[in-house]
């Protein structure tokens, strides 16, 4: 009997199967997985293993590992994935009996679960995550997530190959012999950029092909995102972090340290290809599988396009013409009405799978998707659709700028994180599953969930300090690599200062969200709701694209300081609209402070020599309510979200040279404040506060 | 894509004729084809004194075939061919009027700018020497340029309406001993309109086109009592183009040829209608 490795012990966590601590290296418990006849996805499956069923390995071969099942004695293969996949996307569902018999037949095997989930249907509830304690043991991490890591991939390709490949016409779709390796294994095949808008960086997405019959890892085809439009290099890792601690199906990802010719390229993201070897891991058969075409904008299943599926959607496979599961899909999905549209999902889709698609847009502030940048993924037998996530680039705060020219739209600084929870295209599943009162119930149950502690794998996901840990975990890989990539973007600024700007992000949105949508306040209604989309303030025609989009308005906020060396948000409680934080630094507690803003219109008092055109256009009110003397910490935030909506002077060169002036009541002080030009704010230390006295704030640009 | 085109190519290269690469290299594994109906509106001839005569046949009519295929990403082959109507004092004839087979490279690997292509002519089964064809087998050889801005600068757009020129030179030369000829060209292409599928419109784009030809020795007789076989053809001629896009990959052509000026050779104008689709990898 050949004896698992170590490694292969840490594969099989992966799958699912969890060690039993204390016990013999292979002796294992399975969580539910399909046990097959031979060590590949054809193979008949003999049966489904129940959770904790407990086996023991006999071998490993390819992907597969060959198990004993203790209390029957029966011997099968189970799907194991390749080393270093994170832990809790990975887990094969088993087949029910019934789904057992078909499969024989020659039909496609059913998956009769969904993830668990807090908020759970009937339905719902015989899910395949891996459970808490399960992850823990295998090295998932319930404080801070997944361990930040990195596997390497080696390829080797001709020299003027290797060159061509990344500096070649953008657009040119040419492949190139290639040979890959990570050490212990390799293989040889094509390999071709990826992509489409992010072609137009030097350091491009890459998919490997091997050709049929090959694997690498189990997989014929290795896509490695190369995230050159994020200058963190971490949203789609964050993203997709989130959602394996949700327990999403979702390909799995991880980082990979990729060598050419034994040169540096990079860190890209190794991103599971979705085919029939990933819906085989995830125990749900083939099925029908659609994607909105990227170039089209319209995949948004909303009537206007319902004549139109064969232009707006691709289907992957099976591979054919045949879209009319998709066109019975939007005629329903626009004819049930958003009062009954929880049954009407409940009997349709995997209505989880629509749940956590929705707050993980919402967390991440991703409006790049609805009508493109997700999967469609139809199961005929049981008639039930899923959604599958994809592509967070334009998240976490970074948006496409529609009036700018490409490239420049997707390549900019600008910045935005105070928008509604959903932005985002109109679709009929986003807009009937909110205005649905029950499905929203499940919507602000599941962000509950994230965004308070609790015992699951994604309860406090999104909690600041916890966001913040991982944030520099990821940041340690992320820097170093970046410094040393062979084909860099053009700055934007500071690496630092972006990582600066996802902190900032996740923080004022965890507040802006628990204020929209949690908290018990007067405002916590679905005032938003009608906000989901955001509208534009005017028709969108190319020359309101480019019109400056002004909305002055004065804001607000009143919060106590209740302790010493706490951050402490001052939102504008209407809209939960961000305004500073303060953190008292000397003084009695509790203090309360007033933070007023005149936004988005020229400051009335200036700096002496300064003009309005060298300034930011906001002014920050501070007034102390409390008796006593305080200090303390401000961080002051501005607009720039797009080139049409800031709050930028004219005559303001260097957003990097922006300092802050205060205005005590008599004469005006330059303060030692630094500013963040990609997250927009300024910090001050230890500001002196007098009681009632009113401080005034403007930015301009230093001498 | 190679299974599906290569049955295509071969079905261009039993239509021989004439047409010429432009030498824009294709992905690997990309292909393209393009059929045109082409209508002489004239049959007139520049005398050796550079003066327009009339010839002896009818305007003409030809179908022309034209592909590319992306071999690799350094290699894209080529190949066209064509079927020619045309009544002359002798009679009426249609027939293949030759052809090319060729190969285009790339001089600078990584931009789609400097390229060199070679190419066998093919000769015409039915056309003889008449005219522009030519009963022996030949070769090209060009030299072509697309200058472009550079596409890795972030901070400049990608204008959809931006123009563009393309420059080209070629030399043909034929087995049977007929005169060399040269031949340069520049091209001046215009976007007029943006393509929006979401929309449902399609792009427009017009081109215009000098080519400059001439024999690098003595003329091939054509209508011997107007030429002078002993001296050199020379002819300029321009056309004009306009394009639209009438799917994602295919587009409707309509366009107008005539010569401006030359000597000893056939002063020609047509009218060109053309269907091109492109084949993405």
């Amino acid at each position: 009997m050949k004896k698992p490795s170590q490694n292969k012990l840490l594969f099989t966590l992966f799958i699912g199967l969890t060690l039993i601590q204390g016990a013999q290296a292979e002796s294992i418990q399975t969580t539910l997985a399909n046990l097959r006849s031979g060590p590949d996805k054809d193979s008949r499956v003999i049966t489904a293993l129940p959770k904790n069923a407990q086996v023991s390995i006999i071998q490993s071969q390819g992907n597969y590992v060959q198990v004993r099942v203790g209390q029957t004695g029966m011997t099968g293969w189970i799907y194991s994935p390749a080393q270093g996949w994170p832990v809790a996307a990975a887990v094969e569902v088993a087949v029910p009996a019934a789904a057992v018999a078909n499969e024989s037949a020659g039909t496609a095997a059913v998956p009769p679960v969904q993830p668990t989930q807090p908020v759970q249907t009937a339905q719902s509830a015989a899910l395949s995550v891996a459970p808490p304690q399960a992850l823990a043991q295998s090295g998932y991490d319930l404080a801070s997530g997944t361990p930040v890591t990195s596997g390497e991939i080696h390829l080797e390709m001709d020299a003027q190959d290797a060159e061509v490949l990344f500096k070649k016409d953008p657009f040119d779709r040419s492949s190139f012999p290639v040979r890959l390796t990570d050490g212990a294994a390799s293989a040889t095949g094509e390999i071709a950029v990826k992509g489409s808008f992010s072609r137009r960086y030097l350091k491009k997405s890459l998919l490997i092909t091997l050709p049929k019959g090959q694997t690498w890892q189990g997989h014929r085809r290795i896509a490695l995102n190369a995230m050159a439009t994020d200058p963190t290099q971490a949203r789609e890792w964050l993203t997709w972090d989130l959602a394996r601690a949700m327990g999403m199906r979702i390909p799995q990802t991880s980082y990979k340290k990729l060598y050419l010719n034994g040169r540096y390229i990079g860190l890209y993201l190794d991103i599971e290809w979705m085919d029939d070897v990933m819906f085989d891991r995830m125990g749900l058969g083939n099925g029908e599988f659609y994607q909105p075409n990227d170039s089209s904008f319209c995949g948004d299943l909303m009537p206007a396009n319902a004549a139109r599926t064969a232009f707006c959607w691709q289907k992957n496979f099976p591979k054919g013409s045949d879209m009319s599961a998709l066109d019975t899909l939007q005629a329903g999905l626009n004819t049930t009405p958003a009062d009954s549209f929880d049954t009407w999902l409940e009997k349709h889709f995997d209505v989880q799978s629509v749940i956590d698609w929705l707050v993980i847009n919402t967390l991440t502030q991703n409006g790049d998707t609805y009508n493109k940048n997700y999967f469609l993924h139809y199961m005929p037998a049981e008639q039930k659709w899923r959604v599958i996530p994809w592509d967070y680039d334009l998240s976490w705060g970074r948006v496409a700028d529609n009036a700018l020219p490409f490239p420049m739209s997707i390549h900019n600084a600008y910045f935005q994180y105070a928008y509604p929870p959903v932005v985002g295209a109109d679709n009929p599943i986003k807009i009937k599953t909110l205005k649905n009162p029950r499905l929203y119930a499940r919507f602000q149950a599941r962000l509950r969930e994230i965004l308070t502690p609790g015992d699951t794998p994604a309860s406090g996901w999104y909690e600041p300090a916890r966001f913040q840990r991982r944030l520099a975990d990821i940041k340690a890989l992320v820097a170093p690599s970046i410094e040393k990539e062979a084909y860099p973007a053009q700055p934007l600024g500071t690496t630092s200062a972006h990582f600066d700007a996802l902190a900032f992000f996740n923080e004022w949105r965890y507040y802006a969200m628990k204020g929209l949508l949690l908290d018990p306040s007067p405002f916590n209604t679905p005032r938003w709701r009608p906000y989901t989309s955001y509208a534009p303030l005017t028709p969108v025609t190319p020359e309101s694209l480019l019109l400056r989009r002004v909305q002055p308005m004065d804001l607000m906020a009143n919060e106590v300081l209740a302790a010493p060396g706490k951050k402490t948000p001052l939102l504008e409680k209407l809209l939960a609209y961000p305004l500073a934080f303060a953190t008292l630094r000397q003084g009695e507690p509790p203090a309360r402070l007033t933070v007023e803003t005149d936004r988005e219109a020229a400051p009335t008092l200036l700096p002496p020599g300064k003009s309005a055109a060298q300034c930011i256009e906001r002014t920050w009110f501070v007034t102390l309510k409390s008796a006593q003397p305080v200090r303390v910490d401000l961080q002051f935030d501005y607009l720039q979200e797009s080139s049409t909506r800031h709050e930028l002077g004219s005559a303001i060169q260097n957003e990097s040279r922006l300092a802050l002036w205060r205005h005590d009541g008599t004469s005006w002080q330059q303060t030692g404040a630094s500013v963040n030009p990609v997250a927009n704010y300024f910090s001050i230390a230890a500001q002196a506060l007098e009681p009632g006295m009113l401080n005034r704030y403007v930015a301009c640009q230093a001498d | 894509m190679k299974k599906i085109l290569a049955p295509c190519l071969l079905c261009i290269l039993a239509l021989p004729l004439s047409a010429s690469a432009d030498s824009h290299m294709r992905s690997g594994g990309e292909g393209f084809a393009s059929l045109s109906l082409s209508m002489d509106l004239g049959d007139r001839i520049f005398d050796k004194s550079g003066h327009t005569v009339s010839g002896n046949c009818s305007p003409g009519q030809s179908l022309n075939a034209y592909g590319e295929y992306g071999w690799s990403y350094y290699t894209t082959v080529f190949a066209s061919g064509s079927l020619r109507h045309q009544t002359c004092t002798s009679g009426e004839k249609w027939g293949l009027d030759g052809g090319q087979i060729g190969v285009a490279r790339r001089i600078d690997p990584l931009r789609n700018t400097w390229v060199w292509e070679a190419a066998l002519l093919l000769p015409s089964q039915r056309f003889g020497n008449q005219s522009s064809s030519h009963s022996s087998v030949g070769v090209t050889v060009g030299l072509h340029y697309h200058p472009r801005a550079n596409p890795y600068d972030l901070t400049l757009e990608i204008d959809p309406l931006h123009p563009h020129w393309d420059f080209g030179a070629d030399i043909k030369s034929w087995f049977d001993g007929s005169p060399q000829e040269g031949l340069i060209y520049g091209q001046y292409s215009l976007p007029l309109q943006a393509a929006n599928w979401n929309l449902g419109v399609g792009g427009w784009s017009a081109a215009a086109r000098l080519e400059y030809s001439q024999s690098l020795g003595g003329t091939r007789a054509t209508t011997p009592n107007a030429v002078d076989t002993q001296d050199a053809f020379r002819r300029l001629d321009a056309s004009l183009s306009l394009r639209h896009a009438i799917g994602k990959n295919e587009k409707l052509g309509i366009g107008l040829q005539t010569s401006l000026d030359g000597k000893n050779i056939e002063d020609t104008s047509a009218i060109k209608i053309s269907y091109e689709k492109t084949f993405p990898k």
